[in-house]
């Protein structure tokens, strides 16, 4: 049986597509999930076997084997009237996003291959509120990254930082990091990405000029990044700061937070796919 | 925070201050071990602090930067829960973490102190916080003006903290706010209230000013009267020394019952900003009656505990407790009936109840609307209908409760009151900051509309002075008890039921 946390008043729609592997994936989360006991969750697949896969419950609608033009009717009847639908896309087929889209006040995009929704993505931003899990994997890397720029020595050297270098597991969450920094600042640095094994999506993230580098770095813990800047070899500044809780559960509750329009995600997606920032292994 | 940070667009995180260094005067004191330490690693854990903070402590006892890291470390241990990354953070922050020892009276403390800062950082902001008994504010204030520590035009902002008490009369606050204005702006002056940082407090301003539904009816013509109450189940405990000077007059209804008051009475201002709240909160304070102190008519009761039974304990009276003098008349319940000289609330009774060793630990503001104008439902109902009530509950179950009436399903026209029931902790599941995390960052970034100015502090005490100084007149005479475990004594019945109304069950 499927026990969403704390039977409560229901205050929004959250309906999950994806395949029925990944939607198993999702009631889990969502029975750790602490933002999801006010949402009325709904499991939608495509394809057969989610229903009998997440053990009928009291507290999640499963409904499987839906004909992909009839998602976006599926979601109008089960959503919760007069409040609101966030959608949390796990996969499925990338072209029915553009119907489905429009019924929610946000979609969460999670497909383990980003390209085709991210391009998607870009068209669908004015209409409705868009985002990725790999945008909250990356919220306390971007913080760590803009506290550094408080920093006079950091903001000086902007004009010469030439070269980016981001390392981890995802190549679309380096992308989407590089993407971000290219937007923000303006520049035209060199991207490069490296793949490293591990578990992080990210591992480290290297900003680099002729007499400057902001570094930062997944600490051994796996709980903490370490920050730090180093003019003309010597570091003028570090920190540590807490990598946050990076488990499903943990990355959906923050985006569930959110209901309004991220312009940094959508600008970052918009660099990303405008400067052809390497997306896939064969890119890189 | 600098503008031209173009990483801190639309981060989640935010907003982040500019480089700043907190002073704490009163580093090994109970505050900063309970509250400002974990607060300020909560923060940090958050990447709410900037990348330039550091902590100087200033206490009597020469810890040393070691002793004060120490400190730090146990005060996280026995005051915070623990999570994956809190070490790491603990340990960085420790880093930051510096203690200049001496005698907050001594001159030569303040030249090490600002030695101290120059070698921290020199150019960010300085944040004091005055954690040390009421008695040293003054001194602590003079040293740091004298030394030139209060603000230069060359250095960066300079901010400071008093926690309340903010003085003990109406013309101890004047003296104190005349000698915080010798040296510092009002705008550099946050007068901390720990209720003003607690969620529900804030979600007032939302509730009533961001639904279009409320406000029209939030009047004379809607409200019958509101019911303020803060109730404790703890005694006196180990404050014996400070209450015994205070009382709950002094402790609760000067500062966060006025607040509480202001928060519900104010006109709506024209804009979210410190200066238009907390305009709109003084205009408040301004139009509240005198308040009549003796007589059949008197507005005020006071009582003090004896022993009784709270939460299946035997509990001592107020006058066993250790450090009570024998024959205090030290108040520890007070009950307000207060008026409104507005066009808003004439007519409308604000009842304010607070008290230790109540039978139960809750804060609410009760708002109780009229009854219908015609009761069509009187030959169906035995009783009574009961009129709609809207509670706030600030503390401990954090939310907002509407009653009213609704038909009993069946064949037959019953009637009977319901409740609808929002709850922050099952609405909005999830970590809510704790007050002092939010007051330290909003000092922080200088946004000082969760602060009281100095004349909402002066208003409050002009209203709470005199009633003080009655019953100093009076102090031969004894004052009420009630047992321990009620709700007060019986003349705090008559004071409401004097008007044909009565407390609220809680």
């Amino acid at each position: 049986m499927t026990t969403l946390p704390r039977a409560r008043a229901r205050a929004a729609t959250l309906v999950v597509v994806g395949p029925p592997d990944r939607l198993v994936e999702a009631a889990d989360a969502l029975r750790d999930a602490d933002q999801a006991g006010s949402y009325r969750c709904v499991l939608m697949s495509t394809e057969p076997g989610t229903v009998t896969a997440v053990d009928g419950s009291d507290d999640l609608v499963a409904v499987d084997s839906i004909r992909p033009e009839y998602l976006n009717n599926a979601i109008a009847a089960l959503r919760l009237s007069s409040l609101p639908t966030v959608i949390w896309w796990r996969g499925g087929p990338p072209d029915r996003l553009d119907d489905v889209a429009p019924l929610a006040d946000r979609v969460v995009l999670d497909a383990p291959d980003a390209g085709p929704l991210w391009r998607r993505a870009t068209t669908l931003f004015a209409r409705t509120a868009m985002t990725d899990v790999r945008w909250a994997r990356l919220t306390r890397w971007r913080a760590a990254m803009a506290h550094l720029f408080d920093l006079p020595q950091v903001r000086d050297a902007v004009a010469r930082f030439t070269r980016l270098t981001v390392a981890g597991r995802d190549e679309a969450q380096c992308a989407l990091f590089g993407g971000w920094l290219r937007s923000s600042l303006g520049g035209t640095h060199q991207f490069e990405a490296s793949l490293v094994g591990g578990q992080a999506p990210l591992e480290r993230v290297t900003l680099e000029g002729p007499d400057s580098a902001v570094h930062l770095s997944l600490l051994s813990s796996g709980a903490c990044i370490g920050a730090e800047v180093r003019v003309e070899g010597r570091t003028v500044a570090s920190r540590v700061v807490a990598a946050g809780d990076q488990r499903l559960a943990a990355l959906l509750s923050e985006e569930l937070r959110i209901r309004s329009r991220d312009l940094a995600f959508e600008r970052a997606v918009s660099a990303v796919q405008g400067a052809g920032l390497p997306l896939s292994v064969g890119g890189l | 925070m600098p503008a031209d940070n173009p990483l801190l667009d639309n981060l989640r995180i935010e907003p982040t201050p500019g480089a700043t260094t907190l002073v704490i005067f009163g580093a090994s004191g109970d505050l900063t071990r309970r509250k400002l330490l974990p607060a300020i690693h909560s923060l940090s854990r958050g990447q709410r602090l900037p990348a330039r903070f550091s902590v100087i402590g200033i206490g009597r006892t020469d810890l040393g930067d070691d002793g004060f890291r120490q400190q730090f470390r146990e005060s996280l241990r026995e005051f915070t829960k623990a999570d994956p990354g809190s070490g790491d953070v603990a340990r960085a922050l420790e880093s930051r973490l510096h203690y200049v020892g001496g005698d907050t009276g001594d001159a030569a403390m303040y030249g090490r102190l600002a030695a101290r800062l120059r070698e921290v950082d020199d150019h960010g902001g300085v944040l004091y916080y005055l954690a040390v008994p009421p008695a040293v504010y003054g001194t602590i204030i003079e040293r740091l003006g004298e030394a030139g520590l209060s603000g230069t035009a060359d250095a960066g902002w300079r901010r400071i903290i008093v926690e309340k008490p903010f003085g003990t009369d109406l013309s101890s606050a004047r003296e104190l706010n005349a000698l915080l204005h010798r040296y510092f702006d009002e705008e550099q002056v946050f007068r901390i209230d720990h209720y003003l940082g607690k969620e529900t407090v804030q979600n007032l301003l939302v509730f009533r000013f961001a639904n279009g539904m409320f406000e029209p009816v939030w009047n004379r013509r809607y409200i019958d009267h509101v019911q303020i109450t803060a109730a404790e189940i703890v005694g006196v405990e180990r404050r014996a020394a400070y209450y015994e000077t205070a009382g709950a007059l002094r402790d609760m209804v000067q500062n966060h019952l006025m607040q509480l008051l202001a928060l519900v009475a104010m006109e709506p201002p024209t804009e979210f900003s410190a200066s238009h709240v907390r305009d709109r909160k003084m205009d408040a304070l301004r139009s509240l009656q005198p308040v009549v102190l003796n007589g059949e008519e008197a507005d005020v009761v006071r009582a003090q505990y004896s022993k009784g039974w709270v939460d299946g304990q035997d509990v001592p009276g107020y006058l066993e407790e250790p450090g009570v003098a024998s024959g205090s008349v030290t108040e520890t319940f007070v009950a307000l009936r207060l008026g409104i000289d507005s066009w808003r609330w004439a007519g409308v009774p604000f009842y304010l109840r607070t008290g230790k060793r109540l039978p139960k630990r809750t804060t609410e503001i009760a708002i109780q609307f009229n009854r219908p104008p015609l009761e069509i439902f009187r030959r169906v109902s035995a009783t009574p209908l009961a009129s709609n009530l809207l509670v706030i509950n600030v503390q401990p179950d954090e939310g907002i409760s509407l009653r009213f009436d609704a038909k009993i399903p069946g064949t037959r026209m019953q009637v009977a009151p319901v409740m609808m029931n929002f709850r922050y902790g099952t609405t909005f599941p999830g970590e809510v900051p704790e007050a002092y995390e939010t007051l330290l960052l909003d000092a922080m970034l200088g946004d000082a509309t969760l602060f009281a100015r100095h004349d909402f502090v002066e208003a409050s005490w002009a209203l709470v002075t005199p009633i003080h100084e009655g019953w100093e007149q009076a102090r031969a005479g004894s004052i009420p008890p009630y047992e321990a475990g009620e709700w007060g004594p019986s003349e705090a019945d008559a004071l409401v039921a004097r008007d044909g109304r009565r407390w609220r069950t809680l």
